[in-house]
């Protein structure tokens, strides 16, 4: 399953998740959402966007964990 | 047109499907089977016609209590269309289940028809299978209808869960 780690990388760019929300023109509702990996779907243009704000790779946000 | 109208409109029209049945019941039902079933004589009916008058009666009351119910489910039906949640899997179930029980109305409803029939044919029992085929065709439709909002739900939950 995929993980979302967009805590990590708001905590290595000290940022806050209504910050976050601001930047990307997300709802801190669906940022909530993002943080506790309770998405279904995530769109290439807001991955993009949080990539440019939160300045790294798609990789560094999402990871692949075998499930159990 | 905004769901709050739209549930106006569904309300309103469930309120006036309501009477409608109301005074079919109360009045139509009565005085067509009184007609059919007595006629129009000015001698006391018999004890087989007051038997049959009656039977009738009561049973098409009891086959127009489940269009009652399913009138409730469209009133609740129309709740969800007034908050804009009529895309979700409750809503596709209370279709079907308006259908299921249309259909099983219908079954019974042409069962005594039937039995009616072949007691005493009238005009009276021909309009009412035809009726029944509408009542069919509106069931038919609802299995449709909720086949079609629980993949409409599908979609609704999937574009929810997507930022």
């Amino acid at each position: 399953m995929i993980v979302i780690n967009v805590d990590v990388m708001l905590a290595k760019r000290k940022m806050s998740v209504t910050e976050l929300s601001e930047k990307v023109g997300l709802t801190i509702a669906n940022v909530s959402l993002l943080k506790n990996g309770k998405i279904k779907a995530i769109k290439l243009s807001t991955l993009n966007k949080i990539c440019e704000v939160l300045e790294c790779q798609p990789g560094d946000v999402l990871e692949y964990k075998e499930s159990i | 047109m905004k769901p709050v109208t739209l549930a106006k409109i569904a309300k309103g029209s469930i309120i006036t499907f309501s009477l409608i049945g109301i005074i079919i019941c109360g009045f139509w039902y009565p005085f067509s089977i009184s007609l059919t079933t007595i006629g129009i004589t000015d001698t006391a009916p018999t004890s087989q016609q007051i038997v049959r008058f009656w039977v009738q009666l009561i049973f098409y009351w009891v086959v127009s209590v489940p269009c009652f119910f399913v009138l409730i489910l469209f009133w609740k039906i129309s709740t969800a269309i007034r908050y804009d949640s009529v895309f979700d899997n409750r809503v596709s179930n209370q279709i079907k289940r308006c259908a299921i029980i249309l259909f099983s109305d219908v079954v019974v409803f042409f069962v005594g028809n039937s039995i009616f029939a072949i007691w005493k044919w009238n005009s009276f029992l021909l309009v009412h299978f035809i009726i029944g085929i509408i009542g069919l065709l509106f069931a038919g439709f609802l299995v449709i209808l909720s086949y079609y909002v629980k993949k409409a739900a599908n979609l609704q939950e999937m574009v929810d869960g997507t930022i």
